[in-house]
């Protein structure tokens, strides 16, 4: 019975991820066109990851993706710990939890048009804003929820004891909270490095983020490097989701019963 | 000793400045030109001659708004559900064999969205793997809401199943325990103990998979035709036009939608969770 549920659990994961994995064959084929029919295999696409000045887009989003991460963390950590401190049924930190809520749920062509009207298009400072802002809500409840798993009395004792915030911030909470800020860091940066609206219409010709870059390399379909850069980039970051996923989630519950014992 | 409660509220509310600002300068202050400009729009139509131009038209507007929403419902019904479906697979799995079919269920989060979409596609094509099978007495679903579901549900997927996977491992196990050693079969267990549990995070996952739905853009415009057109790409086609005015006024409706339809799943999941801690009376 469990050989029959996970064959049909590996099923339904390989049918609905099944568009994405059509960038195995494309990353491997000679032709330059769209064709995943993989009537040559090349690694061509491979090689002008360098030789096709792609590394330029790739580290720019990385660089992207890293300064995004970290503030988005570093100002959610901040928040969820005050947030921790003064728990209690404080009215207003429910509606800061649904104005935090509002920026994952506001749709990025809204959030685009706005910054056009208001900041412009072509400054980085710009684009940084608008990643930090997407990716915020992600940390900021990452943090919530793990530390809800926190002990408050630790935190009460060192505060008793004459600790101030900074010491309880960077000796206590913080340690405790590490598998939390990684996860939530890690998640800014792949809603950072995944996002295209704000990165196509925020952006001029001197500034090419990853996205951009494979955007317009679909609309012409004559580079399939971005493909290639995509397979070696997705199971990497799954496999740190998953890591970061397994070492968050609580998982020390016992596996239910087969069968009920017999009396 | 007041004082010193003061000053140290103070500190703890001066560590949110940070976001505030953010969400003042990042969120707010966008969010507020997008509004003003909106409703300035709003008044000329009232003003003027509401039917000086195609895109003061309400009944169209309403129209886009309706596919919109039926998009978004479709999607976040579908992809909860398949969430949902595969989280109870992977009950009483463990080991590499679950590390593989997550491992697979999450790959298209590292994939670009471009990707995906030609992936939907290559798939749904009249010549693709599944177009011939499946569709193959009727004309291509390219270019059609099918097609903007099917690409919307696959995009959204891993999203739920991180949800519903982080509150299957909050289920009370010994009340899973319980009722199989009480004897009741497998199926009582998932649907009268599991899925009650599950619930207030399945209704957490069709809102937020509504929200990112309703708000997507590339994926509708890729796989969408002229007759689902959605709110974002009519704001995207209007932004390439030039015209500002109206694609603020959209732009505000696209802001609203998605907030009030997570407030109204919020307080349902709430309510959700509320009679779960209810205690039941009678044996």
């Amino acid at each position: 019975m469990r050989a029959v549920r996970l064959i049909v659990a590996l099923g339904l994961a390989v049918l609905v991820s099944a568009p994405a994995l059509v960038v195995v064959p494309l990353a491997l084929t000679s032709s330059r066109f769209l064709d995943p029919s993989l009537e040559s295999a090349s690694l061509r696409w491979f090689r002008s990851i360098v030789t096709e000045g792609w590394l330029g887009p790739v580290s720019t989003s990385t660089m992207l993706g890293l300064v995004t991460a970290a503030l988005a963390t570093g100002i959610a950590s901040l928040a969820v710990y005050s947030r921790y401190t003064l728990r209690g049924r404080l009215p207003l930190l429910w509606v800061l939890d649904g104005t935090v809520l509002a920026a994952l749920l506001v749709p990025p062509m809204t959030l685009a048009v706005g910054y056009f009207r208001t900041y412009g298009e072509g400054r980085l400072g710009t684009l940084v804003l608008g990643h930090v802002t997407l990716s915020l809500a992600m940390p900021y409840f990452v943090l919530l929820l793990g530390s809800t798993q926190l002990n408050p009395d630790i935190v009460s004792a060192a505060r008793l004891l004459g600790a101030g915030h900074g010491q309880v911030f960077g000796r206590i909470w913080a340690p405790r909270m590490k598998q939390s800020i990684m996860l939530a860091f890690f998640f800014s940066f792949l809603i950072s490095w995944d996002e295209t609206v704000l990165s196509i219409l925020l952006t001029d010709p001197h500034l090419r983020p990853l996205p951009k870059a494979i955007w317009e390399a679909m609309q012409f379909e004559r580079d399939l490097t971005p493909a290639a850069i995509n397979l070696l980039a997705a199971p990497i970051l799954s496999a740190v989701l998953l890591l970061l996923l397994r070492q968050s989630l609580p998982s020390q519950r016992r596996q239910p019963s087969a069968k009920p014992p017999s009396c | 000793m007041r004082k010193a409660q003061i000053g140290e509220r103070g500190v703890l509310w001066l560590l949110l400045a940070p976001l505030l600002l953010l969400l003042v300068v990042g969120l707010g202050i966008p969010t507020w030109s997008i509004l003003a400009d909106g409703l300035s729009a709003v008044g000329r139509v009232a003003v003027t001659n509401p039917a000086a131009g195609p895109d003061y038209l309400l009944p169209a507007l309403a129209r886009i708004e309706l596919t919109t929403l039926r998009i978004g419902a479709v999607v976040g019904i579908a992809a909860t559900l398949l969430a949902t479906f595969l989280t109870l697979l992977l009950r009483g799995v463990s080991g590499v064999a679950r590390q593989v079919v997550l491992a697979l269920a999450l790959f298209p989060m590292g994939v670009h969205i471009a990707f995906r979409v030609f992936g939907v596609q290559f798939l749904l094509a009249p010549a693709g793997p599944f177009g011939e099978i499946l569709f193959g007495r009727l004309s291509s679903i390219l270019f059609t809401e099918i097609a903007t579901v099917v690409g919307l549900v696959h995009w959204t997927f891993p999203v739920a199943l991180l949800v519903l996977l982080v509150a299957a491992e909050r289920l009370p196990q010994e009340e899973v325990d319980a009722a199989a050693l009480l004897g009741a079969p497998p199926r009582d267990v998932v649907l009268r103990v599991v899925v009650p549990h599950l619930l207030p995070a399945m209704i957490s996952a069709v809102t937020l998979t509504f929200c990112l739905a309703y708000g997507s853009f590339i994926t509708p415009e890729a796989l969408g035709g002229m007759d689902d057109m959605t709110v974002s790409r009519i704001i995207g086609a209007l932004l390439r036009e030039g015209r500002q005015e109206a694609s603020s006024l959209l732009s505000f409706v696209g802001l609203l939608t998605p907030l009030l339809v997570f407030a109204g799943g919020a307080a349902f999941a709430y309510m959700a969770q509320r009679r779960l801690r209810q205690p039941t009376h009678g044996v």
